[in-house]
């Protein structure tokens, strides 16, 4: 696992884990490389010791899989300080070994592993700038718990060190440096000369700036005038950011807060004791649950169907060059494919590219993007007068206008053009796969590709299969979606599919919520407390009323039942505002009143129509309504066989509608109150709010079997 | 038990507290020993007839740190019997001085007391202390901390005072703090600063009334607090505890707010045997008073509360009291302590407050309850009740009755 080789006085220790691509810490990592410290330090000679990586990257960070079992029924947080300690522990004792250690990063060193560069004497990484150095546990409501809370400040101050730890952000070798996390950059093949200098000349101390007498924290300690301030303003940020559902950034700043007057064994013993709390915290195992191993799954294309060859799409037509086609064509013309862009005439077309290679322009100004990737992308991108551009697309997205007649005519068109072998795929939001199929000769090849709204920042894509849809095209598929370095969730055919269901089913009871007599201000904000980006209202104006009077519409032909009677009430408040053209942000008019050069405001009219009436809720009351709208149409998507995946219905959520990252997603969330306490509850608020809670009697018998979405933990 | 009495108030007017303000030359110790010295002149008092001092002092650091009371007692040439002793009960910090040497006194523990405060907020800024509310994650996180300024918003916004309501509020301080000083209302009381080596006065008037201040000069001032609120997520933290609140509007600048300034204030208070003892007549009885907290975040609501606690302490009803003051610390504040309470406008701040006058933190409770004496003194009239909103949702309020 660890190389020793002894040259010259100076000790190189190269990590190299067996049957791992990553160097991760595990407890076998640490019991090696303590027996390598044991050995090299009874040289009398030793001069000093480099720790290096036998991979491409230094170190990714600890085996979230080890981590398990921090979790396991019986286990004390007591239990987790003393086995999650040894990291600490041993980084503790390279920092403290008498002799100068020098760690050096050939490339990534993230979470525990930049804690490990941080407790060798001096700090030297590679030049490379795709290797990234960060504290990243907090994206996984984690803490970095070997030391990285306490030696970050003592190395670069509590001002610059709150920032990079409580948002995790990943930075370059230089950023890093510039920082004061990293002494040297060099290019790769010097590292180890580099380190073998530093040693000779006498610029690696053997003890670390916090355990010389009279040490003092850059910029001072906590009440210092500059570290007061950022107390001050992280406080306020993080806790308005996260409305007090996320612990881990709170834990962080306790970790850095208390942990910066005192001696640093006693900041590292603070520090553990958070992180066993954080690790046995539900959010934690949320968070690793969806967005560690969920993502990790679904990004690997865990559930893509066996046999069919690896395919990559070379060229693609986009049916439709509009603000989705468009969005589309971006992202794909970015990760190399050649894209032909088709609309109703050559100039609309050639309008769909000039918007992409404008927000191309606009990226490279912002120096978000080189100049020679946005030539090579603009070089892919062309714009089509006739379906022949069709003939040798691998794969062709239609992006039309959501009606079902204009979709036939186009995928027929289309068809006629494209290879017999290519596949093709519909972006719809809402409308069946099944009956978007009808039209096409060859249904095998068809399949939903639904990609969200601005698609280049949405991660993922949710893709529909049809009942005739072929495992090949579901495969190729998502071989597509990974080539654009998206994330797929696979769903089953049915009207709305998902994501389009559940986030429907939150903006609605928000409706309903107004109906009721709830202020708008209280439904709003409570839509934020429960861990929503943004209020049902504002969601709505974002999405659009015409949208959503398009998707109401067309549910209230599948939802007959009393439920769908009692869903569809607010469908008045839809239609009005959609008559009146009141059609959201886009009209500068909707929930919200848009004026210009100001904040929105919630519009007159609405509080006019709906000035709230009575004793207004608990706002944990109306929390509670919006959350079991979501988790009562993710019950029903599953009970009609749209999801089946847990994991991928959690992960979809969270990236799709920002169903709260705290909870894990739906399915995790309604494990989390029990499936049976869930049914229990929806039926008290099918009597006291109306029949649209009923839960699904494939829940009932599921739960009446003690049934679970995921299983726990350990 | 002992009754405690008021036998004389003295303060020093009330400094811009900047670099430029009249009183920046002078340490808090000479502030202090100022309105020491000033309280036995003119009571011909014998100061080892006193047992304690007691100061409010807000920011008790640098040269307004190590107990200031003892030091200026020292410094004013007083017995060295005479002990001191600083608390901190943020704004309300003068008032509850009182209060405590009333209770001591009504305890036996004590015959004469000085009470009072004194505050160089130009040479010991505002929150130089430091503290653990804004900065200590863990507490900042579980009392919902946001700046007075905003929770000051905040109350505009569920109470619906309209930047035209706390700006016609200001205008009103700045006119009948004019008009009191025209009248000379507050000269018994007032003893001017003189600078230390030649005796020349330094300030002998408060220094930042402006009385032709208009509607039309506070239309033009930026709100202090809504770049921050919205900025820095303190707006967002108020609607987490007030959602119904959509958003916080924000009305209070620095013309509708009380303001920054230097100022040292002391009250001399002691049972009946210390009085006739010395041969001293009480001018007013401590009726009642007391000390509450309430919601930390909105926070300065605080004053009805500890004003009707007081008066059940007293056996009274608000419409009992012929004078209120309310520490004018957000025009907000008297605005939402008179609709509380329910009363005339005409009874309450009658002759200004700290929005014209400032507000030296440590010593403004101490400060309003001379004037309320004086003015029960100059209008013939019987009882007054002093209050402030305190940081962190607490108040205080102390009634007194002229004899």
């Amino acid at each position: 696992m660890i190389k020793t080789e002894l040259a010259g006085g100076i000790a190189r220790l190269t990590i190299d884990m067996p049957g791992r691509t990553m160097n991760v810490l595990t407890q076998e990592f640490v019991a090696a490389m303590s027996a390598c410290f044991d050995a090299v330090l009874k040289d009398p000679e030793l001069k000093g010791i480099i720790i290096a990586s036998g991979k491409p990257a230094f170190m990714a960070g600890a085996d979230l899989g080890q981590m398990a079992g921090f979790v396991k029924p019986g286990v004390t947080p007591q239990m987790v300080v003393q086995q999650a300690g040894i990291y600490s522990a041993l980084f503790r004792r390279i920092e403290t070994c008498g002799k100068p250690v020098v760690v050096v990063a050939n490339g990534t060193a993230l979470g525990g592993g930049l804690e490990l560069m941080l407790c060798g004497h001096y700090r030297i990484a590679t030049d490379d700038p795709k290797a990234q150095f960060g504290l990243p546990e907090v994206k996984l409501g984690l803490l970095p718990g070997a030391g990285g809370t306490q030696r970050v400040p003592r190395l670069i101050g509590i001002a610059a060190a709150i920032p990079m730890i409580t948002q995790g952000n990943p930075m370059n070798a230089q950023a890093a440096m510039k920082l004061g996390l990293i002494n040297e950059v060099v290019p790769t093949s010097e590292l180890i000369a580099a380190a073998e200098r530093a040693i000779v000349e006498g610029r690696v101390k053997s003890v670390a700036p916090w355990d010389v007498k009279g040490y003092k924290l850059p910029g001072g300690d906590a009440h210092s005038a500059v570290a007061a301030d950022a107390f001050g303003a992280a406080n306020a940020s993080i806790h308005a950011a996260t409305s007090g559902n996320y612990p881990a950034p709170l834990a962080i700043l306790r970790c850095i807060y208390e942990g910066a007057r005192l001696p640093i064994n006693k900041g590292l013993r603070i520090e553990l004791k958070h992180f066993a709390t954080l690790m046995q915290d539900s959010v934690a195992q949320n968070m690793i649950r969806t967005l560690f191993f969920a993502k990790q799954s679904a990004d690997k294309l865990a559930r893509r169907p066996e046999g069919v060859p690896k395919s990559s799409v070379k060229k693609l037509g986009i049916l439709g060059s509009g603000f989705m086609g468009a969005g589309i064509a971006q992202v794909s013309a970015l990760n190399g494919i050649d894209v032909v862009l088709l609309d109703r005439d050559l100039a609309t077309a050639q309008k769909g590219r000039d918007g992409i290679v404008s927000a191309f322009d606009t990226d490279v100004q912002k120096g978000r993007m080189k100049p020679e990737l946005r030539d090579a992308a603009v070089a892919r991108l062309v714009a089509a007068e006739g379906y022949a551009a069709f003939k040798d697309c691998d794969l062709v997205i239609e992006a039309v206008i959501e009606d079902v007649g204009i979709k036939a005519t186009v995928t027929k068109a289309a068809e006629a053009a494209m290879g017999k072998d290519a596949i093709y795929a519909s972006n719809t939001s809402a409308l069946p796969i099944n009956d978007l199929a009808a039209a096409s000769a060859r249904p095998q090849n068809f399949i939903g590709l639904h990609f969200f709204s601005p698609v280049a920042k949405m991660a993922v894509v949710e893709v529909i299969v049809g009942r005739d849809t072929a495992p090949a095209t579901l495969a190729r598929a998502l071989d597509y979606i990974r080539q654009i370095r998206k994330t797929p969730i696979i769903v089953n055919d049915g009207y709305g599919f998902y994501t389009s269901r559940c986030v429907d089913a939150y903006i609605r009871e928000g409706m309903r919520l107004l109906v009721d007599g709830v202020t708008p201000a209280l439904i709003e904000n409570a839509g934020v407390a429960l861990g929503m980006p943004v209020g049902p209202l504002s969601l709505g104006d974002e999405v659009g009323v015409d949208v959503l009077h398009h998707i109401t519409h067309f549910f209230r032909t599948r939802e007959k039942s009393v439920w769908g009677d009692d869903k569809h009430v607010p469908d008045r408040i839809i239609d009005g505002m959609a008559s009146a053209k009141r059609l959201g942000r886009k009209t500068a008019a909707g929930f919200y009143s848009y004026p210009a050069g100001a904040p929105k405001h919630l519009a007159p009219e609405l509080s006019a129509e709906f000035p709230g009436k009575g004793i207004q809720p608990e706002v944990a009351a109306v929390k509670e309504r919006l959350l079991y709208a979501q988790l009562v149409e993710a019950a029903r998507c599953w009970a009609d066989g749209v999801i089946t995946d847990a994991g991928e219905a959690d992960l979809g959520a969270v990236l799709a509608w920002a169903f709260p990252a705290y909870l894990g997603g739906p399915m995790a969330a309604i494990d989390a109150i029990g499936a049976a306490q869930f049914i229990a509850r929806c039926d008290q608020l099918k009597v006291s709010l109306g029949a649209r809670f009923e839960a699904p009697e494939k829940l009932r018998d599921f739960a009446a079997r003690g049934g679970r979405f995921h299983t726990p933990q350990g | 038990m002992t009754l405690a009495y008021v036998y004389d108030h003295v303060r020093t007017p009330r400094g811009r507290g900047r670099p430029d303000g009249a009183l920046h030359e002078a340490t808090p110790v000479h502030l202090g020993a100022t309105v020491l010295e000033a309280l036995r002149d003119r009571n011909g008092l014998d100061t080892t007839l006193v047992d304690d001092v007691i100061f409010g002092v807000v920011a008790p650091v640098a040269e307004q740190g190590q107990c200031l009371p003892r030091l200026a007692a020292l410094r004013a040439g007083y017995a060295e019997q005479t002990a001191g002793v600083q608390i901190n009960r943020f704004c309300g910090s003068g008032l509850e001085a009182c209060n405590m040497a009333a209770g001591k006194i009504a305890a036996g523990g004590g015959d004469f007391i000085i009470a009072g405060g004194c505050e160089s907020m130009s040479r010991v800024a505002m929150f130089s202390d430091g503290g653990a509310w804004s900065v200590n994650p863990d507490l900042a996180f579980y009392v919902n901390f946001i700046p007075q300024g905003v929770s000051a918003d905040l109350m505009a916004t569920l109470f619906n005072y309209s930047r035209a309501d706390v700006d016609s509020y200001a205008v009103r301080s700045h006119r009948l703090a004019a008009q009191a000083w025209a009248e000379n209302r507050f000269g018994r009381s007032v003893v001017p600063v003189r600078d230390d080596v030649l005796g020349d006065v330094l300030l002998a008037k408060d220094e930042t009334i402006r009385p032709g201040c208009s509607l039309e000069d506070l239309a033009g001032l930026k709100a202090s607090f809504g770049e921050l609120g919205r900025k820095a997520g303190f707006d967002a933290l108020a609607q987490h505890r007030y959602p119904e609140v959509e958003s916080i509007q924000h009305v209070h600048h620095a013309g509708n707010s009380s303001g920054i300034v230097d100022g040292a204030c002391a009250v001399l208070i002691g049972s009946e045997a210390a009085g006739k003892a010395a041969g001293l007549k009480p001018r007013a009885r401590i009726r009642a008073f007391a000390e509450i907290g309430s919601e930390p975040t909105i926070m300065l609501t605080g004053p009805s509360y500890a004003a009707e606690k007081a008066l059940k302490r007293a056996g009274m009803k608000a419409s009992d009291i012929d004078l209120y003051e309310i520490n004018e610390a957000f025009a907000a504040v008297p605005l939402r302590f008179m609709d509380v309470l329910g009363l005339d406008p005409d009874k309450v701040n009658v002759n200004g407050g700290a929005i014209a006058m400032g507000h030296p933190l440590g010593a403004t409770g101490a400060m309003i309850l001379g004037i309320a004496l004086d003015e029960l003194e100059r209008t013939g009239k019987s009882t007054a009740l002093m209050t402030l909103c305190i940081g962190a949702g607490m108040g205080v309020a102390t009634i007194i009755e002229r004899i």
